[in-house]
């Protein structure tokens, strides 16, 4: 059984790098794409291997779906570079990665030698959590301020991309009316139970593998759905509703940091019997904020064209 | 060794044959059409076997009833696909080669 186990290991190590060079190397991009979303759904399996379910999910989420999505979008209107333009680009890309790459050797050559991690500080201290899951209690309690940031960020991405192309929200982007029969009938299926799906992760949260991140993805993967298959999506959010949506998950943080600042004297820092609620009240909200803000990153991206035929 | 072993590893091992000879189509079969098909409907098969062999496997009702809903789901969303694919190669004029 462990030879098994190995070999299995080994081939997905041995993919990953076969795909990884495949991406960089592949000299057609839609090939690249469909490559690279290959390699998400390895590196899934990977970080199953590797008993991180949590990261697993996210990974085959956001890093192969939606990812992989934006890209289809960003290739799609890609205009012909001129030759000096393509080369100058390459030249550019090469060195910023060899500079990440050698900067990420350096990091993994002064790992120190034995290292325990933190993972006993976590357990010790997750009885005060409020929730059983290590992970969600790191995510959402102990490095809270983290997740914050990563809602920040991804709110800037949504208004960076709605202010390229001049409009408040979603409603302005128009959609295409629905031209595949088929596939608006099996959108209509899938997306309540993606919804459904996304309900189910954010619960499961609590105790086992899923959470706020991997819940918004399934929401926002939804969304991205319903808009192919020809349907408005997070378009039907008007204005200030949509605005609201937006900004409630990094608001609520804020709101709680205030809140637990006056109470407990400290930013963001629970008392035992109020963690297990902030947690569900955040997370709740913040699914719902990333959902909409992963759907307005596609919709916000697609091509213009669409524009004058619609 | 169980029946139930026996059986699981009888199933999974006709599922990992369809997944096989699927693989072997979509790598030798001349064009878009009969690649689709010999993918989707040997994967979906295979897919099928190994269902049925893991729910043997795990002796669980509610664990059987998941696989089947997983299996189910990959065959709406592989259907699908090969129909989105096939239409779309169709309407572009693609010939296949």
């Amino acid at each position: 059984m462990m030879a098994i186990d190995v070999f299995f290991d080994l081939l997905v190590a041995f993919s990953l790098i076969v795909l990884g060079a495949s991406v960089v190397m592949s000299r057609d991009l839609f090939r690249g794409v469909v490559l690279f979303i290959s390699y998400g759904l390895v590196m899934g399996l990977g970080w199953v291997r590797l008993l991180a379910v949590d990261v697993a999910l996210a990974e085959a989420a956001i890093g192969a779906g939606l990812t992989g999505a934006l890209f289809f979008n960003a290739l799609s209107q890609l205009g012909e570079k001129t030759y000096y333009a393509r080369i100058l680009s390459q030249w550019f890309a090469f060195f910023s990665l060899a500079a990440f790459a050698s900067i990420l050797m350096t990091a993994i050559f002064n790992f120190p030698e034995e290292s325990q991690g933190l993972t006993s500080e976590v357990m010790g201290q997750l009885k005060e959590a409020g929730v059983i899951q290590p992970v969600t209690a790191v995510l959402l309690n102990f490095r809270v301020y983290d997740t914050w940031l990563e809602l920040l960020v991804l709110l800037t991405a949504v208004i960076g991309i709605l202010s390229l192309r001049r409009s408040v929200d979603l409603a302005a982007i128009p959609f295409d009316s629905p031209r595949e029969t088929f596939l608006e009938g099996i959108v209509g299926l899938l997306a309540p139970l993606m919804v459904i799906a996304s309900i189910y992760l954010l619960w499961a949260g609590t105790h086992t593998a899923g959470g706020a991140f991997q819940a918004g993805a399934v929401l926002g993967g939804s969304g991205i759905f319903l808009w192919l298959s020809g349907r408005p999506s997070a378009g039907i959010l008007d204005g200030p509703l949509f605005r609201i949506l937006l900004i409630s998950g990094t608001s609520l943080f804020l709101f709680i940091g205030v809140a637990t600042l006056s109470w407990n004297g400290a930013l963001l820092s629970y008392r035992k019997n109020q963690a297990g609620t902030f947690i569900l009240i955040l997370e709740a909200i913040a699914t719902a904020s990333i959902g909409l803000a992963l759907v307005s990153l596609f919709l916000g991206s697609t091509s213009k064209k669409k524009r004058e035929k619609g | 060794v169980s029946v139930y072993e026996v059986l699981s590893f009888f199933f999974t091992v006709i599922g990992g044959f369809f997944f096989f000879t699927g693989t072997v189509g979509l790598l030798r079969f001349p064009d878009a059409f009969s690649r689709l098909h010999a993918l989707t409907k040997a994967d979906n098969l295979g897919l099928g076997f190994i269902v049925i062999g893991l729910a043997i496997q795990s002796q669980s009702f509610l664990i059987a009833m998941k696989l089947i809903l997983i299996w189910l789901f990959a065959l709406i969303a592989s259907s699908t696909s090969c129909y989105l694919i096939s239409n779309r190669a169709t309407v572009k004029g693609y010939d296949g080669h």
